[in-house]
C-alpha cells in the first residue's frame, strides 16, 4: 500500500525524536503565564483575618535549615530597570526534598471558592515576591507579586513535583514599591542610578474561611513554610 | 398710586437665578403666586429684579436696622455665585423696599481672597472661609422712605462661602470622622460623594445627605458636588489625615538564659561544644521572632468603605513567643572546670601581647557578647528592632489596602513587609559586636586577651 510507506517513516521519526523531547520536560510539571491572565476573585472575602507565624529564627553559628523548595529568579533581556518600568519575569520552583510535595497550582481564587455562601473550606496559597535592595538600603518589594490558590479537594488547583521536578511562573512586576509607605527609590539614595539586587521569596500558607451570617465571615491563615529565597540577580535601577 | 410688594422675610431664601457678572440690568421678579408688581421708585429705575428675595417681612415697629443687606450672614459655595442686595424700611407700610439699585457700584468685600463682589453685589466664592461683604449708596432726600435730607449708609454684612469639612481632620487609624458641608445655601442638593486616597484609590457614595461620616484607616481627600437652586454643582473638598495608632510598637525583649543542648523553641536549638573545642562557639544567642495580626475589612458605608487595616497585634504566634535565647558554655560557667582554670590571665597588652585572657574576664565578656548591654548581639537587636522600620508591630500598625485588594493579596503584601522586616532584625542581630565573632572584648571592645583550648 502506497499509504503505508509514511505511516512507517513517521513512526521511525518519532521513535528517534519522542525519547529526546520526553527527556527535555521530563521534570517540568507545569508552566504558568500570568501575564495572559485576568484573575477572577472570590466572590466573598472575608470581613475579619488573622494571619501571623513564627519567622525564621536566627541562631549565632548555625547555617538556616534547608528548604524542601528551591526558587530562581529570571528576567530576561534587562540590564536596567527604571523605575515605575513593567518588565516580565519567571521564577522556577523546584522540589530539591527527597519526597513528593504538593503546591498551589491555580492563579484565579475563585476557582477554590464553594459554590454554597455557608460553606467553610480550607485553601493553600503559594505567594511569590519581588525583593529590590541597593547597598545597604531596606529591601524593597516591588509590584507584581503571583499568588498561587489551591485545594487538594480539587486536583486542579495543585501540582505535585516529585523529586528534582520543578514548575515555572512568568509574571509581570513593576519597579514600584508594593507598600506605598516603603518609598522606591530609597529616600536616602542620592544618585539617578544605582547598581542593586533583584530577589524572589516565596512562602507557602493555609488558609481556613469560616462562613457566618451577616457577613461576618473570617479567615485564619498561617505560614506553613519557610523563607524560601532565590539567588540574587545584579541590575542597575534608574530613577 | 402706590403699590405694596409681596411681603418677605429678611432670611435667607433661594435665588433664582444667579446673576450674570457685567449685564447691564437684572431682569424682572417673577415672584411666587402672583405678577410681578413692580414700580418706577424715586430713587432709581425699578425695584424688583430677578435675583432679589420674593418676600418680604412685614415689621409692626420701626426696625433697629433701617437699612440692611438682604442676606446677613450671605452664604456662597466657591467657584459659584450669590446675589445681595439691599433693603431699606418704609414706615408709611411698615415694610422694607428693595433699594438695591442705590447701593450698585459700592460692594466691596473684607478678603478678595475668599470673596469677590461684582458692581451689583453678586458674590462669587474663591476660596473657603468666612469676611464680611459691604456697599456703600445714597437715599436722595426725596426718597419716600427717608424724612431726611440725603444721606449715605453702608449696610455690612457676613460673607460665608461654604466649605466642606471633616471633623476631625487627623484621626489616628481606625478613628471615626464625619465630613460635612458647613454654610451651603437653603434646599442645596449634595451628591457624588468621594474619597480619594494618595495612590488614586477611591471610594464612592450615591448617599444624599450633607454629611458623610466613617472610620478611617487611610487618609486621603474626601468631595462632594453641591447644586444650589438648580445652579450647576460645585465640587468641594477636604482632606483627612490619619496618624499612626500609638500602641502598637513592639518592646525588645529581656534575653533569656537556657541550658546548653536545649530547644526552647520549635525553631531554636541552642548548643555549644562541650568541653570547648579552638574555633567553637563558648555562647551561642537565638532569636525567636513571632507575630500575630488582626486585620479586618471597614464595612459602615462611610469614605474608606472596603479598605483593610490591621486591628491589632501580637508579639506570639500559637503559644509561640518572640523571644531572645542564649547558652552560656557550661564549662565556662563552671569555675572549678578545667577549661575555666586554663584561663590564666596572663595576657597584659605591653608586656605579654600574646597572653591568655583570664576566667573571670572571658566568662563576662561571653555574657556580655551575647547578652549585655553593650556592644552584644542583644544590644543589635534590641536598637534594630526599635527602629519603627523594623518593628514588626509599627509595620503591621501601618498595614492598609483598597477596596480594590482581596484579603490574600493584602495579606501577602503585609507578609512581604513582615518578611523585609525581620530579615533587618536578624541581620542587624546578627553582626557581630565589636566587629568579631571572638568574645574576648571586654565592653569598650578592648582585646582582653586569647583563650586557651590547652587544658
Amino acid at each position: 500500500m502506497p499509504s503505508g510507506a509514511p505511516t512507517i517513516r513517521l513512526a521511525a521519526l518519532l521513535l528517534i525524536i519522542l525519547p529526546h523531547g520526553v527527556s527535555l520536560n521530563a521534570q517540568e510539571r507545569g508552566y504558568l503565564d500570568a501575564t495572559q491572565v485576568k484573575i477572577r476573585q472570590r466572590q466573598r472575602e472575608p470581613a475579619t483575618g488573622t494571619s501571623g507565624g513564627v519567622f525564621n529564627g536566627y541562631t549565632e553559628g548555625q547555617m538556616p535549615p534547608p528548604q524542601p523548595l528551591t526558587l530562581s529568579l529570571k528576567i530576561s533581556g534587562l540590564d536596567e530597570m527604571v523605575r515605575g518600568e513593567a518588565f516580565d519575569y519567571q521564577v522556577q520552583v523546584r522540589n530539591a526534598s527527597d519526597r513528593p510535595i504538593e503546591i498551589p497550582w491555580d492563579l484565579n481564587p475563585a476557582n477554590i471558592e464553594p459554590a454554597d455562601p455557608r460553606t467553610s473550606y480550607q485553601y493553600q496559597t503559594a505567594a511569590i515576591w519581588l525583593n529590590a535592595k541597593i547597598g545597604d538600603n531596606r529591601a524593597v518589594t516591588l509590584e507584581g507579586t503571583i499568588l498561587l490558590f489551591g485545594t487538594p479537594s480539587i486536583a486542579s488547583t495543585m501540582v505535585k513535583l516529585h523529586p528534582g521536578e520543578w514548575v515555572r511562573i512568568k509574571a509581570k512586576g513593576h519597579a514600584l514599591s508594593l507598600n506605598p509607605n516603603n518609598p522606591w527609590p530609597p529616600p536616602d539614595l542620592a544618585s539617578k542610578q544605582a547598581e542593586g539586587t533583584l530577589e524572589a521569596t516565596l512562602i507557602l500558607y493555609t488558609h481556613s474561611f469560616s462562613s457566618a451570617a451577616a457577613g461576618n465571615s473570617h479567615e485564619d491563615s498561617r505560614m506553613t513554610s519557610g523563607q524560601i529565597s532565590s539567588d540574587k540577580l545584579t541590575i542597575r535601577f534608574s530613577f | 398710586m402706590k403699590i405694596a410688594l409681596p411681603i418677605v422675610t429678611l432670611e435667607r431664601i433661594a435665588h433664582t437665578l444667579p446673576r450674570m457678572p457685567n449685564k447691564e440690568k437684572p431682569a424682572p421678579l417673577n415672584s411666587k403666586g402672583a405678577a410681578p408688581r413692580c414700580h418706577p421708585r424715586p430713587i432709581a429705575e425699578v425695584v424688583c429684579y430677578s435675583s432679589a428675595p420674593t418676600s418680604r417681612k412685614n415689621i409692626s415697629a420701626p426696625p433697629a436696622t433701617p437699612v440692611p443687606l438682604w442676606y446677613d450672614p450671605i452664604s456662597v459655595i466657591i467657584t459659584s455665585f450669590e446675589d445681595d442686595g439691599v433693603f431699606a424700611w418704609y414706615p408709611c407700610e411698615n415694610q422694607y423696599d428693595d433699594v438695591s439699585t442705590a447701593f450698585y457700584n459700592g460692594w466691596s468685600s473684607g478678603a478678595p481672597s475668599v470673596v469677590t463682589v461684582d458692581y451689583y453685589g453678586t458674590h462669587n466664592g474663591v476660596a473657603v472661609g468666612s469676611t464680611t461683604s459691604q456697599t456703600y449708596g445714597v437715599l436722595q432726600s426725596n426718597n419716600v422712605h427717608l424724612m431726611c435730607p440725603t444721606h449715605g449708609f453702608t449696610p455690612s454684612g457676613t460673607v460665608n462661602v461654604a466649605k466642606l469639612s471633616c471633623t476631625p481632620t487627623s484621626v489616628a487609624r481606625g478613628g471615626s470622622v464625619t465630613c460635612s458641608v458647613s454654610g451651603a445655601p437653603t434646599g442645596a442638593t449634595f451628591s457624588g460623594w468621594k474619597f480619594t486616597d494618595s495612590n488614586s484609590n477611591t471610594v464612592t457614595s450615591s448617599q444624599t445627605n450633607s454629611s458623610w461620616p466613617g472610620t478611617m484607616v487611610m487618609g486621603g481627600t474626601v468631595s462632594v458636588q453641591v447644586s444650589a437652586s438648580g445652579s450647576n454643582p460645585t465640587t468641594l473638598t477636604a482632606s483627612v489625615t490619619v496618624t499612626a495608632r500609638t500602641n502598637f510598637a513592639f518592646t525588645a525583649v529581656s534575653p533569656t538564659l537556657e541550658p546548653n543542648n536545649s530547644s526552647p523553641s520549635s525553631s531554636c536549638t541552642l548548643s555549644v561544644p562541650s568541653p570547648p573545642v579552638a574555633g567553637g562557639l563558648l555562647g551561642q544567642t537565638c532569636l525567636n521572632v513571632a507575630l500575630s495580626v488582626n486585620d479586618a475589612v471597614v464595612n459602615d458605608s462611610g469614605p474608606n468603605q472596603g479598605y483593610h487595616y490591621v486591628t491589632s497585634v501580637s508579639s506570639s504566634y500559637q503559644g509561640t513567643p518572640t523571644a531572645y535565647y542564649y547558652v552560656i558554655s557550661p564549662d565556662l560557667s563552671n569555675t572549678s572546670s578545667a577549661f575555666y582554670q586554663a584561663q590564666t590571665g596572663t595576657y597584659n597588652a605591653q608586656t605579654n601581647p600574646n597572653g591568655y585572657i583570664s576566667g573571670a574576664n572571658l566568662l563576662s565578656d561571653t555574657i556580655r557578647h551575647e547578652s549585655g548591654t553593650l556592644n552584644s548581639h542583644y544590644q543589635n537587636y534590641v536598637t534594630v528592632q526599635n527602629n519603627p522600620t523594623n518593628n514588626l508591630g509599627v509595620v503591621a500598625e501601618a498595614e492598609t489596602g483598597p477596596p480594590s485588594q482581596s484579603t490574600p493579596d493584602f495579606e501577602a503584601k503585609m507578609n512581604s513587609d513582615f518578611t523585609t522586616a525581620t530579615n533587618s532584625i536578624k541581620a542587624g542581630t546578627n553582626a557581630e559586636p565589636c566587629g568579631s565573632s571572638y568574645v574576648g572584648y571586654d565592653a569598650t571592645c578592648t582585646f582582653q586577651g586569647y583563650v586557651n583550648f590547652n587544658f
